[in-house]
């Protein structure tokens, strides 16, 4: 049941000028408030079969959005997992089978090695993403530059899809979805 | 760096003790020198090490019996980190422990030569807003409230903060508030989501780090570690714990820039 966000500020209003008033010397430099992604229209991306993004029925803003963004990464991709992480290696949303603690534990090894791969790959041109044997799937790990300085990894398990203009399509179909 | 950090929480069970071990691991891991001074007459900090009820002698031993301070902090095998437990504490003598901690001038001066070498203090308290914890109040630069991501506890925030901002007019001008961190987090359930964003996007103060709701602090608590010294690979959580420590200690430096009055720092030449 998704409780009334209205009635959980209400539970705020005297805690606000407070916290803000205890801060006020370390407050002005720090986030207030995650991104927040603005209402989005249906922008598929650039061929027919690839599916297009609708993000129209999550709101503007929620931490579901990604999960909305998952599971169209996975209809897009054929992968049967997908996850999406943050820098820091921490995990933001996971969609699929694979269970969330192996997302957690497979994260920031995957954000060193892309790390690595940079480096090594720098002088031959553009590295697009990293792919891996995983059991009997493959286990896609592509960075994503999206709108509002938003820097996230998309982690995609299962067939051996994903070639650099699917990549391509991911990343321009969020940002349209997003906004810029 | 301003040096006092009171974890603190009206409401019990929100991870206060589990905070302030594993924050205080990640602090001194990150190089800090870190005392951990245990306040809860429970003994929670002990009780996460897996030191029977008063097998670590600390504060009781030192308020009650007069013991050296010197006896009573522990050098742990964690470079940097040093534990003040609670002590050895019989039952009948729980009121004088209480009143010696909260109504006397003793914890100022315990504090004071248990922390000569270690920049960074964090005092662990028993949950609720009452003597022994509006007494470690008085006497910190920086709150740090954990706060379970659910909806009674919305209410609780308001509490400590009156609390701290009453604080601050009548006993300690000094004391800010460091940051709301949201514990206990279940990103697969609805409800906990709702009230994450909620005050992400409602109230200042709350952090960027977040502690979830997860078995391994079971885990650690059974092994009687902090997260970061169990075994196998290294848990997500114990990287959280290194998230928030950085975290924390940018707003104390920024903080102490803005009270130093060296924001304005002038235009210099290296050559």
């Amino acid at each position: 049941m998704r409780i009334s966000l209205r009635a959980l500020f209400s539970e705020l209003e005297e805690a606000i000028p407070l916290s803000q008033a205890l801060m006020e010397e370390v407050l002005p430099q720090r986030r207030s408030a995650p991104v927040v992604v603005p209402p989005v229209s249906t922008q598929g991306p650039a061929t027919a079969a690839f599916p297009s993004l609708d993000l129209s029925s999550v709101g503007t803003f929620g931490v579901r959005i990604w999960d909305v963004i998952l599971d169209w990464s996975r209809q897009a991709t054929g992968a049967s997992t997908a996850f999406l992480v943050d820098m820091d290696g921490l995990v933001v949303a996971t969609r699929g089978p694979l269970s969330p603690e192996t997302v957690e534990f497979l994260s920031p090894g995957l954000l060193t090695a892309q790390e690595q791969m940079l480096q090594m790959f720098q002088p031959f041109g553009d590295f697009q993403f990293l792919s891996v044997q995983f059991g009997e799937d493959h286990l896609c790990f592509l960075s994503l530059n999206l709108p509002g300085n938003l820097p996230l990894a998309l982690g995609l398990v299962g067939p051996p899809t994903v070639d650099v203009a699917l990549r391509k399509n991911i990343e321009a179909a969020l940002i349209g979805a997003l906004g810029s | 760096m301003s040096r006092r950090i009171c974890i603190a929480s009206p409401k019990g069970g929100v991870g206060k003790t589990t905070t302030s071990l594993n924050l205080a691991v990640a602090l001194a891991e990150l190089g800090h020198s870190v005392l951990l001074a245990d306040l809860d007459p429970q003994g929670g900090v002990g009780h996460s090490l897996a030191k029977k009820d008063g097998a670590l002698a600390g504060l009781a031993e030192v308020l009650l019996q007069n013991a050296p301070v010197s006896q009573a902090v522990i050098q742990t095998k964690l470079p940097g980190l040093s534990l003040l437990p609670r002590g050895v504490l019989e039952p009948v003598d729980m009121l004088a422990f209480e009143d010696a901690l909260a109504r006397t001038t003793k914890l100022e001066a315990v504090l004071a030569e248990a922390e000569r070498n270690q920049p960074i203090t964090i005092l662990d308290t028993p949950s609720g807003l009452g003597s022994i914890t509006r007494k470690a109040l008085s006497l910190s630069d920086w709150l740090l409230l954990p706060f379970q991501t659910e909806s009674l506890a919305l209410r609780s925030v308001t509490q400590i903060l009156k609390l701290v901002e009453h604080i601050r007019r009548t006993d300690n001008p000094k004391l800010r508030l460091l940051g709301i961190l949201p514990s206990m987090v279940e990103k697969q359930k609805s409800h906990s989501l709702d009230i994450l964003e909620t005050v992400w996007t409602g109230l200042p103060g709350v952090l960027d780090a977040t502690i979830p709701r997860h078995e391994v602090f079971a885990e650690a608590s059974r092994h009687g570690a902090p997260l970061a010294f169990l075994s196998g690979p290294p848990s997500p959580e114990a990287v959280r714990f290194k998230m928030l420590a950085t975290e924390v200690v940018g707003i104390m430096e920024r903080g102490n820039e803005k009270g130093s009055g060296h924001e304005n720092q002038p235009s210099r030449t290296l050559l």
